[in-house]
């Protein structure tokens, strides 16, 4: 059961970035929720949205809704696409590996499964959704 | 918004938020550095895996010139995302 949402839609850019990074601040604020969850949130975020645009095929605006219930905060990514790209599907990455063999790729979705206890998509009528959901002490 | 500011003997002062909208612009300027480097982390506010890409092609840089990359003062959250990463086991952090 989740209660109070709100959305924000923003261009495929990284400028959106700073939009996203104050829009969660607002969120925090009107659901009294504690600063301390913002960083963990702007990086399940960053590394969604970032994921969207360089990766996904489509155009528009994403939209990032976010929404609290007792103990928990649902994150959801909505973006137009041709097909379904389902980051949840993503191989996990290997970081055990020496320094000099590691690649960088993949990290930002390891560290949305990290930092995540839900996580899921949906593809239904040419709309992708990417659902995440973080347990927070409310 | 992120600033890199060069100091002496090295030393990148790193202050505020290196994700993706500033990361290319933090590996050009590193990039323009000559090691070894420290980076002063104690004013970063927060990174993302495009920052910590950031950090790790320019310890590949280094390490392939004989050089070296330290980071030091890191605050716990971001500190935190290397050991996500399990960077924070062999990159030297201090």
């Amino acid at each position: 059961m989740f209660f109070a949402s709100m959305e924000q839609a923003v261009p495929r850019t990284m400028e959106s970035l700073a939009v996203l990074v104050d829009f969660v601040r607002e969120f925090l604020a009107a659901e009294r929720l504690s600063t301390e969850l913002a960083f963990d949130m702007d990086l399940v975020i960053e590394e969604l949205f970032t994921n969207l645009v360089r990766h996904a095929r489509g155009g528009g605006d994403i939209h990032v809704l976010l929404e609290h219930a007792p103990g928990e905060v649902r994150i959801r990514l909505l973006a137009a696409e041709a097909s379904p790209f389902d980051p949840a599907a993503a191989p996990r990455v290997q970081i055990d590996l020496p320094l000099a063999e590691r690649r960088a790729g993949g990290l930002g979705i390891h560290f949305v499964r990290e930092l995540c206890k839900q996580f899921h998509y949906e593809w239904r009528d040419g709309v992708g959704t990417t659902t995440v959901v973080m347990g927070v002490t409310s | 918004m992120l600033e890199l500011r060069v100091e002496p003997a090295g030393v990148v002062i790193v202050k505020g938020r290196l994700d993706a909208a500033e990361s290319d612009r933090a590996l050009a300027a590193l990039a323009a550095l000559p090691g070894p480097l420290t980076l002063d982390c104690s004013q970063m506010e927060y990174i993302s895996s495009a920052g910590i890409s950031v950090i790790m092609q320019t310890w590949k840089r280094l390490a392939a010139q004989g050089s070296s990359l330290k980071l030091v003062g890191l605050i716990p959250r971001v500190r935190s995302v290397f050991a996500y990463a399990g960077l924070d086991r062999v990159l030297d952090i201090q």
